[in-house]
C-alpha cells in the first residue's frame, strides 16, 4: 500500500493526531491556553480538509470513506468547533455563574475522542465499528456531563446518563446479536443482501427494535427520551450543546447509515414505527417544553420536538431524506449554537434561566434580535433557516402520501410556537431587573455575528446547505 | 439436527445460575459478597461460552473477568472500606424511606416491572429464536486460540477487525481519561450516588409555582 | 400557455421598476432600521416615505407598461400574465428525478398590477400621515422601518409567482403585523393583540402548509401558471385515503390553501384577532385594514381561483364563510361604541362580501364573481383607508377612541376637512350612487345573482342596509352627536382635554385625507369600465379550466337583474335614514333609545309610525336579537373555544411533567415498555 493511497483517510488520522497532541500538550501548558488553541485551529483545519481535500471514495477493510460519510464529519467538526468557542468562557474565572471548568485539555481531547467515535460511525462498514463508533462516541460524554466541579446536578447528569447509556448499550448488543443471528454476516453488503433476501425473518425484526431502542436512547427520541431534560439541565452548559448538536447529529447519521443502506428493504415496513415515534416525540418534547423554566431543560425538550420532526424523514424516499436530515442539522446547529451562545453570555452573570433573559431587549438590544431570530426559526417562520428544514421534512413526508403525520407535525408546529414566543416575551416584556448592560468578548461577537448571518442567509439562499445536503444524498 | 441432552440440561442449569446469582449481586447488601457472587455469576457464562463452541472467550471469561478484574473490584472495595450503617444500603439510599424507589421496596418494583415486560416480551423473544436454524459450526479449528490470532491480525491491511481493534484502544483510552478525571474530584461522589434517586418529579415546581401565584 | 417570460423586455424600463417595487421598500426597511431610524425619527419618517413614493412611481411604470405591452399583445400573452423576472431559490427533489422549485418571481396580470397599485399608493400616503400622527411618538425611529418592511412582504406577496413565494411572504406579512400590532409593546393589551393575531393566523397558516404541500408535491409545481391549468386540477382530483377516511385530494388542498386565507382575512371563527388588532397605532390598523394583511386571504383565493372553481365543495366553503362573516360582523358593528371596533367590524363585514363574492363563481359564472371581488378590493382599499386615516385624525385630536366622547366636541367646526372626506367615505362604504362603493358592491350582488346564489344575494342586501345603518351611526355620532344625549362617563375630561389642546387638523395629516377622498369618490365610475369591460380580469385561459366559454364572459350589468341597483340603494339609504333620525335628527347619543328625552321627540317619534317600525327592527331586533347574541356568541362561545384549546394543551403538559418523575428506574420502564409498545403495533404482525 502507498502513501497516496491513505490521502482519503488523512482527516481520520489528523483527528487521531490531534486528539493526542491535545492530550499531550495539556500536560505541558499552565493554563490550558496552549490546548484550547490546538483544538481550534487543528479542528478548523479538519473542517477544510473535509470540505476542500480529497473528493475520492475509498475503502480500508470494513471502513468506508464515501462523500456522504465526509459531509457528516464535516458536519460533526463544525459542531464541534462551535461547541470548544462556546465552551471557552467556562473555562476561565468568572466567565460562568455557576463555576469554572477545569483541566480544559482532557475536556477537549474527550470531546475529539467523541468525535473520533463518530466518524467511525459514519464510516462503518460492518456492525462490529458501528457498534464501537456508537460507544466511542457516547463514553467521553459520560465524563463531560459530570464535569462541573463539585455540582450536583452535573454529577445527577453523569451518573444519568452512565446508566441510560449503559442500558441503551446493552440494547444495541442485544439488537446486533438478533441481527447476526438472523443474517449469519456483520458486514453491510452481506447484511443488505440477507435482508433484501428475507425482509419478513422475526429475528431481523427482534434485532432491527433492539437496535432502534439503542440509536433511540441517544437520539433522545420518545420513549427514550427522558433522561434528556435532566442530563442538559446539569451537564455544563457546551456539554449540553454538543449532546444537542453533535451527539444528536451522529445518531441521526447512524440511523441514516443503518437505515437508509443496508436495512433499506425494511424501511417501507417500518414505516409506522418511524411515524408513532416521530408523533410522540413532537408531543412529548412539545408539551414538556411548554412551561420549562430553565433554559437547559427547554433545549432539551425542544430538541425531542426537533427529533421528531427530523423522524420524518425516515419515511421519505431516500436520497431526499438524507438531504433533508442534513439541511435540517445544519439549520439546527447554527440556531442551536445561536440561543446556547446568548445562554453563554447570560450565564456569566446569572442563571442560564428564562428569568436571566430578563430585559435582555435593554441590557443588549443586538443579542435580544439575534434571539428572536433563534425562536422563529426554531417555530419554522421564512425567511429564516428552521422553515426551510422543517418544510423540507414535511415535503419528504407528505411526497410518499404520509398526509396524517404531516398535519399532526404541523398542528405541533403551531403548538411550539406558543412557548418559544414565551422566550422572546421573557427578552422584549417582562421587566428588567436591575442588571447592567453586557459586554461580549471579540470572540463572541465574532461567533454571533457569523451564527446570525448564517441563519438569515441559510433562509434566504439556502446554497451553501443545499450542496451539503446533496453531496450527502449521493 | 438435533442437540443432545446434555448440552441442553447443562445450558439451563448454567442459565438458572447466572440468573440468581446476578440477581443475588443487585440485592446483596454486603459489597464483598456482591463481588463475590458476581464470580459466581461468570463460571456459568464460560460454560455457556464453551457450549457455544467458543472455548477460548470462556477461558478467557475466568481468566480476565473472574481472575483480574474481579481483583481490582475487591481491591477497591478495600480501600474505600463502606460501613454500611444500621438501616442503609451500601447503595446509598435509605431503607424503607422517602426516596421512592429504595431498598426492599424498590427492588420489588423493579423486579416486578421487569417480569411484566418479560413474561410480554419472552413469547415474542422465543418465537424469534426458534425460527433461527441452530447448527453447529463445522469449520476446522473455529473458536481455537490459532484460528482467532489469524482472524485478528492475518493481512492487517485488509483485515475487518483491524479498526474495530484500534477503537477499543481509544475506548480504552477515554475510560483512564475519565477516570483520572473524576479521581481528583472531591465531595461530588457522595452527591452523585444520592442525586439519582433524590430527584423529585417535575410537576413539583409547577404545583408550587402555581400555588404562589395568583389566578 | 406560450412563453410567459418578459424576456423581450429585459432591462427596458418597466423590467428595472419592477425589481424596484421590491427593492426600494427593502432598502427603506433596512437603511431605517439598521441606521437611519436609531439617529434621527424625522430623518427615517421622511427617507421612508419618499422611498415608498417612489415605489408608487415605479408601480404605475409597471402598470403603464403591462398595458402597453402585454394588454395589448394578447396574440403574445394569450392568458394576459408574465413574468417580470423569476429566480430560482430552491430545488426540492421529489424522488424519481421529479423536482419541484421554489422561485422568486414577478408575475404581472391584471390582478397583481392592480395590488401593487393599491398597496404601493396607500404605503405611500399612510407613511406620509404618519409623520404627523407619529410625531410626538418616543418609538417613531422604529415605526417607519416596519411600516416599509409590512410594504415590502405584502409587495411580495401579491407578485409572488408561486406557492412557494407567496407562503413565504405570507408568513412575512405576518411577522410584520405581529410587530406592528404590537408596537407599544409597553401596553399589556398591545402585546395580547399582537400575540393574538400571531398565533391565530399561524394556526391558520398551518393548514395553508399542508394544503400548499399537498397541491404542490401532487401537481408537481408550485407555479401559479401551472397550477392554475386544467392539468393541475385534473392531476389532483382523485381521493387519497387513509384508512376509513377519504378525501378528494383536490378538495383537500384546496381547503386547506383556503384555511390560510379564512385565518388571513379574519372569518368567522377565525376573526377574532383582527379587532383586538386596533390595539396598534392608527396608520397601521388603516394599513392592515385597506391594502395589506386581510386582503391577502381574499386575494391568495382570487390568485388560485381556477384551481378553486375546480373544487366544487371548497367554493361553496368560501362562500357560505364569506357571507356569514359579512352579515354577522356587520351586525356587531352596530352595537359598538369604540370608533376603531366599528371600522374593524365593517373591515370584517366587506371582507366577506368580497369571499362570499368569490364563492358565487360555483354558480357557473366564476368570471362575474371574480372580477366583482376582485373590483370590491380596491375601491374598498381606498375607502376603508381613507375611513382610518380620518378616524386617525379624530383620535389624535380628541385623545380618545370613544365614540361618545367625539360627539360631544363640535368636531365638525374644528375639523371640516376631516368632516367631508369622513362623509366621502362613509357614502363610498353604504354603497350610495355614484361613489366607488357602489359600483363594486352592486358588481358583487350581480355576480350572486348571475350565478343563482340567491342565499348570498340575500347577504348581501342585508349586509348592505346594516353597513349604511352603522356608518352612518358611526359618522352622525362623531361628527352630530351632542353631548346632551352622550352618557359617556368621561365626557367632562374628554372636553377638558379639548379645552387644554385646541383641536387642529395638521397638514401632514390632512394631506394624505384629502387625497384618498378622491379616489374613495370617483374609482367606481372611473374603474367600472376597465373592471368589467374593455378589460376583463377573468382571461381565457383561466375560463377555460373552469369550464366556461369565452362568450359567457362579459359582466352582465343590463341584461339581468337591473332592479338590483334600485333595491340595493333604497336598502342604504333607508338604513342610513334612520341612523340619521336615531342620532342626528333625535340626538340620542350611541345609547338605546332614552326614556329621558324631550316630550316633542315622542311626538315627532309617534308621527312616524313606520320609523317606529324600522326603530324597532333596528334597535330591538337588530341590536338585541341579532347584535347581542353575535357579540355574545363572540365573546364566549369562539373566544371560549380557543381559551378551552390552550387550556387543555396545557393540562397534558402538566401531566407529561408527572410522568418525568426525575428517577432513572421509571426512565428505562418506560422506554422498555416503549419499544414493547412499538413492537407488538408497528412491528411485523405475528
Amino acid at each position: 500500500m502507498t502513501l497516496a493511497e491513505f490521502t482519503p483517510l488523512l482527516p481520520d488520522l489528523l483527528l487521531l493526531a490531534l486528539a493526542l497532541a491535545v492530550l499531550k500538550i495539556d500536560l505541558w501548558s499552565e493554563d490550558g491556553e496552549a490546548g484550547f488553541h490546538l483544538t481550534w485551529i487543528g479542528l478548523a483545519g479538519l473542517a477544510l480538509l473535509l470540505a476542500f481535500g480529497s473528493r475520492s471514495d475509498a475503502v480500508f477493510a470494513d471502513y468506508h470513506i464515501t462523500a456522504a460519510s465526509r459531509v457528516w464529519k464535516l458536519l460533526f467538526t463544525l459542531a464541534t468547533l462551535a461547541t470548544v468557542f462556546l465552551s471557552r468562557p467556562y473555562f476561565r474565572a468568572g466567565g460562568n455563574a455557576r463555576g469554572t471548568l477545569a483541566k480544559s485539555g482532557a475536556f477537549f481531547g474527550l470531546l475529539l475522542l467523541c468525535m473520533q467515535g463518530m466518524f467511525a460511525l459514519v464510516s462503518a462498514g460492518n456492525l462490529i465499528v458501528f457498534y464501537l463508533g456508537l460507544e466511542l462516541a457516547t463514553m467521553p460524554i459520560y465524563a463531560l456531563a459530570a464535569y462541573q466541579p463539585r455540582d450536583a446536578d452535573s454529577a445527577e447528569a453523569g451518573s444519568k446518563y452512565v446508566l441510560m447509556g449503559g442500558f441503551s448499550s446493552a440494547l444495541t448488543l442485544f439488537g446486533i446479536s438478533f441481527l447476526y443471528g438472523a443474517t449469519g454476516s456483520l458486514g453491510f453488503p452481506a447484511l443488505e443482501a440477507a435482508v433484501r433476501a428475507a425482509p419478513a425473518d422475526p429475528a431481523l425484526w427482534g434485532g432491527i427494535f433492539f437496535l432502534l431502542g439503542g440509536l433511540g436512547f441517544k437520539l433522545a427520541m420518545a420513549p427514550l427520551h427522558m433522561w434528556a431534560p435532566d442530563v442538559y439541565q446539569g451537564a455544563p452548559t457546551p456539554v449540553m450543546a454538543f449532546l444537542s448538536v453533535a451527539s444528536k447529529a451522529a445518531a441521526v447519521a447512524a440511523l441514516a447509515t443503518l437505515f437508509l443502506s443496508p436495512l433499506n428493504a425494511v424501511r417501507p415496513d417500518l414505516a409506522p414505527c418511524f411515524a408513532a415515534a416521530a408523533v410522540l416525540s413532537m408531543v412529548a418534547g412539545n408539551l414538556g417544553a411548554m412551561r420549562q423554566k430553565d433554559l437547559r431543560r427547554f433545549v432539551a425538550y425542544s430538541s425531542v420536538a426537533q427529533v421528531g420532526y427530523m423522524l420524518l424523514a425516515m419515511l421519505g424516499e431516500g436520497d431526499g431524506s438524507r438531504a433533508a436530515l442534513v439541511y435540517n442539522l445544519v439549520t439546527y446547529g447554527v440556531t442551536g449554537f445561536a440561543l446556547y451562545f446568548i445562554m453563554g453570555v447570560i450565564g456569566k452573570e446569572g442563571p442560564e434561566t428564562m428569568s436571566g433573559l430578563r430585559g435582555l431587549s435593554r441590557r443588549h438590544p443586538g443579542l435580544a434580535v439575534l434571539l428572536v431570530l433563534c425562536m422563529f426559526s426554531l417555530a419554522g417562520v421564512p425567511p429564516l433557516a428552521g422553515f426551510l428544514g422543517k418544510f423540507m421534512l414535511f415535503s419528504a413526508a407528505a411526497a410518499e402520501g404520509h398526509y396524517l403525520l404531516v398535519g399532526i407535525a404541523v398542528a405541533n408546529a403551531v403548538v411550539s410556537f406558543y412557548y418559544y414566543m414565551l422566550v422572546v416575551k421573557e427578552a422584549y416584556i417582562a421587566p428588567p431587573g436591575e442588571a447592567a448592560a453586557i459586554r461580549l468578548r471579540p470572540l463572541q461577537i465574532m461567533v454571533l455575528w457569523g451564527l446570525g448571518l448564517a441563519l438569515l442567509v441559510l433562509g434566504v439562499c439556502p446554497a451553501p446547505a443545499d450542496w451539503l445536503a446533496r453531496a450527502a444524498g449521493n | 439436527m438435533p442437540v443432545s441432552p446434555v448440552v441442553e440440561i447443562t445450558f439451563a442449569l448454567s442459565a438458572l445460575v447466572i440468573l440468581l446469582s446476578s440477581l443475588a449481586v443487585v440485592l446483596v447488601k454486603n459489597p464483598v459478597r456482591a463481588t463475590l457472587l458476581l464470580i459466581v455469576a461468570f463460571i456459568p457464562t464460560s460454560l455457556v461460552y464453551i457450549l457455544l463452541q467458543a472455548a477460548f472467550v470462556g477461558i478467557l471469561q475466568i481468566l480476565v473477568y473472574a481472575g483480574a478484574i474481579m481483583m481490582l473490584f475487591t481491591f477497591v472495595i478495600m480501600m474505600i472500606n463502606p460501613s454500611p450503617k444500621d438501616g442503609e444500603s451500601p447503595a446509598g439510599g435509605s431503607e424503607g424511606g422517602e426516596g421512592g424507589f429504595s431498598g426492599m421496596r424498590g427492588a420489588l418494583i423493579g423486579l416486578l416491572v421487569v417480569g411484566a415486560l418479560g413474561a410480554l416480551l419472552l413469547p415474542k423473544v422465543y418465537h424469534a429464536a426458534s425460527q433461527v436454524s441452530v447448527a453447529p459450526v463445522t469449520k476446522p479449528g473455529f473458536g481455537e486460540l490459532s484460528s482467532i490470532s489469524a482472524l485478528l491480525f492475518e493481512d492487517p491491511a485488509n483485515n475487518p477487525l483491524t479498526v474495530s481493534f484500534e477503537l477499543i484502544s481509544f475506548l480504552i483510552l477515554v475510560g483512564i481519561i475519565a477516570a483520572l478525571n473524576f479521581s481528583r474530584r472531591k465531595g461530588a461522589e457522595a452527591r452523585m450516588e444520592n442525586s439519582i434517586t433524590t430527584r423529585p418529579t417535575e410537576a413539583l415546581p409547577i404545583l408550587q409555582r402555581e400555588a404562589l401565584e395568583p389566578k | 400557455m406560450g412563453d410567459t417570460r418578459l424576456a423581450a423586455f429585459a432591462w427596458e424600463p418597466m423590467h428595472c421598476a419592477a425589481y424596484g417595487i421590491l427593492l426600494l421598500p427593502l432598502l427603506s426597511f433596512l437603511i431605517n432600521g439598521l441606521w437611519l431610524g436609531r439617529k434621527s425619527a424625522r430623518a427615517s419618517a421622511w427617507t421612508a416615505t419618499v422611498l415608498m413614493g417612489a415605489t408608487a412611481a415605479l408601480s404605475i411604470i409597471v402598470a403603464s407598461g403591462y398595458r402597453d405591452h402585454i394588454l395589448t399583445a394578447p396574440h403574445l400573452f394569450p392568458a394576459r400574465a408574465a413574468l417580470a423576472f423569476e429566480h430560482t431559490w430552491l430545488d426540492f427533489s421529489l424522488g424519481s428525478g421529479a423536482v419541484l422549485s421554489a422561485r422568486l418571481g414577478f408575475y404581472l396580470d391584471p390582478i397583481s398590477v392592480m395590488m401593487v397599485l393599491v398597496i404601493s399608493f396607500i404605503s405611500f400616503l399612510v407613511n406620509l400621515y404618519s409623520i404627523g400622527y407619529m410625531k410626538d411618538d418616543a418609538g417613531a425611529g422604529r415605526f417607519f422601518p416596519l411600516l416599509s418592511f409590512f410594504s415590502f412582504t405584502m409587495l411580495g406577496l401579491v407578485v409572488s409567482s408561486n406557492l412557494a413565494q407567496t407562503f413565504f411572504f405570507w408568513e412575512l406579512v405576518g411577522a410584520a403585523s405581529y410587530l406592528l400590532i404590537g408596537f407599544w409593546y409597553a401596553k399589556p393589551s398591545a402585546v395580547a393583540a399582537s400575540k393574538k393575531a400571531f398565533i391565530l393566523t399561524r394556526l391558520a397558516d398551518a393548514f395553508f402548509l399542508m394544503g400548499l404541500l399537498a397541491v404542490g408535491v401532487n401537481a408537481g409545481s408550485f407555479d401559479f401558471a401551472h397550477l392554475n391549468g386544467p392539468e393541475a386540477a385534473a392531476a389532483l382530483n382523485h381521493s387519497v385515503g387513509a384508512g376509513l377516511v377519504t378525501f378528494n385530494l383536490l378538495s383537500l388542498g384546496t381547503l386547506g390553501i383556503y384555511m390560510g386565507a379564512w385565518g388571513k382575512s379574519a372569518m368567522f371563527p377565525f376573526h377574532v384577532w383582527l379587532p383586538d388588532a386596533m390595539e396598534g397605532p392608527t396608520p397601521v390598523s388603516s394599513l392592515i385594514h385597506s391594502a395589506t394583511m386581510v386582503v391577502a386571504g381574499v386575494y391568495l383565493t382570487a390568485r388560485l381561483y381556477p384551481l378553486f372553481s375546480a373544487a366544487e365543495y371548497t367554493l361553496r366553503v368560501v362562500e357560505c364563510t364569506g357571507a356569514f362573516t359579512a352579515v354577522f360582523a356587520a351586525a356587531i358593528a352596530c352595537a359598538q361604541t369604540d370608533l376603531k371596533r366599528i371600522l374593524a367590524f365593517s373591515t370584517l363585514s366587506q371582507l366577506g362580501l368580497m369571499m362570499s363574492a368569490l364563492g358565487t363563481g360555483g354558480g357557473g359564472e366564476p368570471g362575474a364573481a371574480y372580477t366583482a371581488s376582485m373590483f370590491h378590493i380596491f375601491t374598498h382599499a381606498f375607502f376603508k383607508c381613507l375611513l382610518f386615516l380620518s378616524a386617525g385624525a379624530v383620535i389624535h385630536a380628541i385623545h380618545s377612541n370613544d365614540i361618545r366622547e367625539a360627539g360631544a366636541g363640535g368636531l365638525r367646526k374644528a375639523m371640516p376637512r376631516t368632516y367631508w372626506a369622513t362623509l366621502i367615505a362613509v357614502a363610498a362604504i353604504a354603497g350610495i350612487w355614484p361613489l366607488s362603493g357602489f359600483f363594486s358592491k352592486e358588481a358583487i350582488l350581480h355576480a350572486a345573482l348571475a350565478n343563482g346564489r340567491y342565499g348570498a344575494l340575500a347577504a348581501g342586501l342585508c349586509t348592505g342596509a346594516l353597513t349604511a345603518f352603522y356608518m352612518a351611526r358611526y359618522f352622525f355620532l362623531i361628527f352630530h352627536g351632542s353631548a346632551v344625549g352622550s352618557r359617556a362617563p368621561h365626557d367632562s375630561r374628554a372636553t377638558h382635554a379639548q379645552e387644554a389642546h385646541p383641536v387642529r387638523e395638521g397638514a401632514l395629516m390632512t394631506l394624505p385625507i384629502l387625497i384618498l377622498a378622491v379616489p374613495s369618490a370617483l374609482i367606481g365610475i372611473l374603474g367600472k369600465g376597465f373592471f368589467t369591460g374593455t378589460v376583463r380580469l377573468w382571461g381565457a385561459e383561466g375560463g377555460a379550466s373552469a369550464g366556461v366559454s369565452e362568450s359567457a364572459l362579459p359582466m352582465r350589468h343590463a341584461s339581468s337583474g337591473s332592479w338590483l341597483p334600485a333595491v340595493a340603494t333604497v336598502l342604504a339609504l333607508s338604513g342610513a335614514g334612520i341612523a340619521w333620525y336615531w342620532y342626528a335628527f333625535r340626538k340620542n347619543g350611541a345609547a338605546f333609545p332614552d326614556r329621558r328625552a324631550p316630550a316633542w321627540y315622542r311626538i315627532l317619534a309617534e308621527k312616524f309610525y313606520i320609523d317606529e317600525i324600522y326603530l324597532f327592527l333596528a334597535k330591538r331586533v337588530a341590536s338585541k336579537w341579532i347584535a347581542a347574541p353575535a357579540e355574545w356568541t363572540e365573546r364566549n362561545i369562539v373566544n371560549g373555544a380557543f381559551d378551552w384549546m390552550t387550556g387543555a394543551v396545557k393540562r397534558l403538559a402538566f401531566l407529561q411533567s408527572i410522568a418525568q418523575s426525575g428517577q432513572v428506574q421509571a426512565y428505562i420502564a418506560v422506554a422498555l415498555l416503549g419499544i414493547y409498545l412499538l413492537f407488538r403495533f408497528t412491528g411485523p404482525g405475528y
